[in-house]
C-alpha cells in the first residue's frame, strides 16, 4: 500500500516537472520577456544612483552593485514567479483542478521554483553583460567560493520559502501586489542587498539586521569582492543558517495549514496579488 | 449606440467603484513616488553624495527632480500598461469576445476602456508629490509639479497608438502574461530619467531621439530646474512630442484596421 502511495507520489511530480517544463517552452515569449524586464527595471535606478558617485569611482563600485541586483534578483523572482504566479493559476481555476485529480496545488506551487531559479539565471546573465560592458575589470570575481556558495544557496531556500508563504496566504487573504512591490523595493535598499549593511547609516544597519535577507548577502559579498561581514563571520554563518530554517518551517506550515484548510472549507480568497 | 463617451463613463465608474475598494491600492499610489526616490536616494547616498549628483545631471534641486521624474517614470508610461493589461485580463476572464462584439470599434473600446485608468496615475502621483514640492519650493513648487502633470498627460498622446497596437500583438501571440512588459522599462531607459542620456551606449541614445518619454523627461528637467533662459528649450521639448503624437497615431491609425481584421479572421482571442 505504502509503495503504491510513493509511486503515485513520483508520477505526480514527475507530472509537475513536466508541466512547468511544457510551460516554460510554451510560454517561452513571456519568460525572455520577464527577465529583461526586470533587468531593465533594476538599470534605470542603478544607473540613476551611479550619478551619486564622482565619474573615477564608478569603476569600484560595479562588482558590489552586480552581485547585489543578482541576489535582489533571485528574491523578486521567487515572490513574483511563485507567489504572484497564485493569481493565475486561481483566476484560472486549477485548484479545483487538481483537487479532482488529488494533487496538492502546492506541490504543482513549489516547483515553480524551476521557472524562477531559470528565471533569476537568465536575468543574472543580463545584468552582467551590461554590467561588465561598463566595467574595465572582471567583475565575477570569487575570494572565497565556499562562502560564496554557501550565502547563495542559503538565500534561495529563504527567497523560496517566502515565496511558498505568500503564496499560501493568497489562498485566503488578498495580499496586495503594491505592498509585494514596497516590501520588495524596501529589501534593496535596507536590506543590505544593494549596499553593504556597514555602508548603511547608523539605524538603518540594525534594521537591514533584522531583514533575513542581510545576512546571507553578507555572506556572498565575502566570498566574492571580499568584504567583511558586519557582525562576526561565525555569528553571520550560524544566524543565516537558522532564519533559512525558521523561514522554511514556516512555509511548510503554512501550506498544509491553508490546503487543510482550503480542502475543509472552500476556497474563498482570490489570491489576488 | 455606443461611442467612445458611454465606454470612458463606464470604464471611469469602474475605476472609481475599483479605488473605493481597494483602499491599500489608493494609499500605495501616494507613497509609490517617494518610494522610487527613496530606492535611488538610499543606494545613491551610500556610494556617494547628492552634490554629485546634482552636478551629473544638471539640475539645481535634484531632490525635486527626483521626485518630478519618478512622477514621469511612472505615469507616462502607465497607458501602455493600462492598454495591454486591459486586453490580456479580459482575455484571461473571458470577456474579451464580448467586448469586440459591441458595436464601437475595437480600438476605440480598448483606448477609451483604459484612458481612465491611464488619466488616474499621472494626477494621483501629482498630488502626491506636492507636499514635497510645496516644503522644497513653496507655491512655486506645486505649481512646477501642475506644469510637469500637464506635460506627462501631453506625453501620453502618442503613446496611445503604440500601445494599441502592442495589444493587438499580444493577442496574436497568445502567450499569458504581458510579454510587451519590457517595452516599458527599455523606454524608460533609453528616455535617461534619472540620468543624462549621453551615459548610454551610442545606439541607446539614436533610439532615445524617437521616443517620446525622453521628450518629457527633458521638459520636465527643464521645469524643475525653472531657469527662463531655457524656456526655448522647453517649447523644442513640447514640438517633439506634438510632431511624434502625430506621427506615431497615423501610424497606428493605418495598422490597426488591418491588426482588427486579421485578428477577428483568424480568431485569435
Amino acid at each position: 500500500m505504502k509503495s503504491h502511495s510513493n509511486r503515485s507520489g513520483v508520477r505526480k511530480v514527475k507530472a509537475v516537472v513536466w508541466l512547468h517544463t511544457l510551460r516554460m517552452w510554451r510560454y517561452k515569449y513571456s519568460f525572455l520577456n520577464m527577465a529583461l524586464s526586470t533587468i531593465m527595471w533594476i538599470m534605470i535606478f542603478i544607473l540613476g544612483a551611479l550619478m551619486f558617485l564622482p565619474g573615477g569611482e564608478v569603476q569600484k563600485a560595479l562588482p558590489a552593485i552586480f552581485w547585489g541586483v543578482a541576489m535582489w534578483n533571485i528574491i523578486s523572482s521567487a515572490v513574483w514567479l511563485i507567489g504572484g504566479w497564485t493569481n493565475f493559476y486561481l483566476t484560472q481555476g486549477f485548484f479545483e483542478e487538481h483537487v479532482v485529480v488529488n494533487t496538492s496545488s502546492f506541490l504543482v506551487l513549489s516547483f515553480r521554483a524551476m521557472t524562477g531559479l531559470l528565471m533569476s539565471t537568465v536575468a543574472i546573465g543580463f545584468t552582467y553583460l551590461v554590467i561588465s560592458s561598463m566595467s574595465t575589470e572582471n567583475i565575477l570575481v570569487a575570494q572565497n567560493p565556499t562562502f560564496m556558495v554557501l550565502g547563495l544557496v542559503l538565500l534561495i531556500v529563504m527567497a523560496l520559502s517566502y515565496g511558498l508563504t505568500l503564496s499560501a496566504l493568497s489562498f485566503r487573504v488578498g495580499v496586495p501586489h503594491m505592498m509585494l512591490e514596497i516590501m520588495n523595493f524596501l529589501v534593496l535598499i535596507v536590506g543590505g542587498l544593494a549596499t553593504p549593511v556597514s555602508k548603511l547609516p547608523e539605524p538603518m544597519r540594525y534594521v537591514a539586521l533584522v531583514i533575513p535577507y542581510s545576512h546571507p548577502a553578507e555572506l556572498v559579498r565575502y566570498g566574492t569582492i571580499g568584504i567583511k561581514p558586519y557582525l562576526p563571520l561565525e555569528i553571520t554563518i550560524t544566524t543565516t543558517v537558522f532564519l533559512t530554517l525558521v523561514m522554511l518551517i514556516v512555509a511548510v506550515f503554512s501550506m498544509r495549514w491553508v490546503e487543510r484548510y482550503v480542502r475543509k472549507n472552500g476556497l474563498k480568497a482570490i489570491g489576488r496579488m | 449606440m455606443v461611442d467612445w463617451r458611454d465606454i470612458l463613463k463606464a470604464q471611469l465608474f469602474s475605476t472609481v467603484c475599483w479605488y473605493r475598494n481597494n483602499k491599500w491600492m489608493l494609499i500605495t499610489t501616494f507613497v509609490w513616488p517617494y518610494l522610487m526616490v527613496g530606492t535611488i536616494f538610499g543606494i545613491g547616498m551610500a556610494l556617494g553624495s547628492l552634490e554629485e549628483y546634482a552636478e551629473r545631471v544638471g539640475v539645481v534641486n535634484p531632490a525635486l527632480y527626483l521626485l518630478a521624474s519618478s512622477a514621469v517614470a511612472m505615469s507616462s508610461v502607465y497607458i501602455m500598461y493600462s492598454i495591454t493589461g486591459f486586453v490580456l485580463e479580459n482575455r484571461w476572464i473571458g470577456t474579451l469576445p464580448y467586448l469586440l462584439l459591441s458595436p464601437a470599434k475595437t480600438h476605440t473600446v480598448i483606448v477609451f476602456s483604459s484612458l481612465p485608468d491611464a488619466l488616474t496615475s499621472p494626477v494621483f502621483t501629482a498630488i502626491a508629490i506636492i507636499p514635497a514640492a510645496v516644503y522644497f519650493e513653496g507655491f512655486t513648487g506645486a505649481l512646477r509639479i501642475f506644469i510637469v502633470l500637464l506635460i506627462t498627460i501631453l506625453g501620453m498622446l502618442p503613446l496611445m497608438g503604440l500601445s494599441v497596437i502592442m495589444a493587438s500583438t499580444i493577442l496574436f501571440l497568445k502567450e499569458e502574461s504581458n510579454i510587451m512588459g519590457s517595452v516599458v522599462p527599455f523606454i524608460l531607459l533609453v528616455s535617461g530619467v534619472y540620468y543624462p542620456i549621453e551615459v548610454l551606449p551610442r545606439v541607446l541614445q539614436v533610439i532615445s531621439q524617437f521616443v517620446p518619454v525622453t521628450y518629457v523627461v527633458e521638459a520636465t528637467k527643464i521645469v524643475s530646474t525653472y531657469l527662463t533662459s531655457e524656456a526655448r528649450m522647453l517649447m523644442v521639448a513640447l514640438y517633439m512630442i506634438g510632431l511624434l503624437t502625430v506621427g506615431y497615431n497615423l501610424l497606428a491609425t493605418l495598422a490597426m484596421t488591418k491588426v482588427e481584421r486579421a485578428i477577428k479572421s483568424k480568431g485569435a482571442l
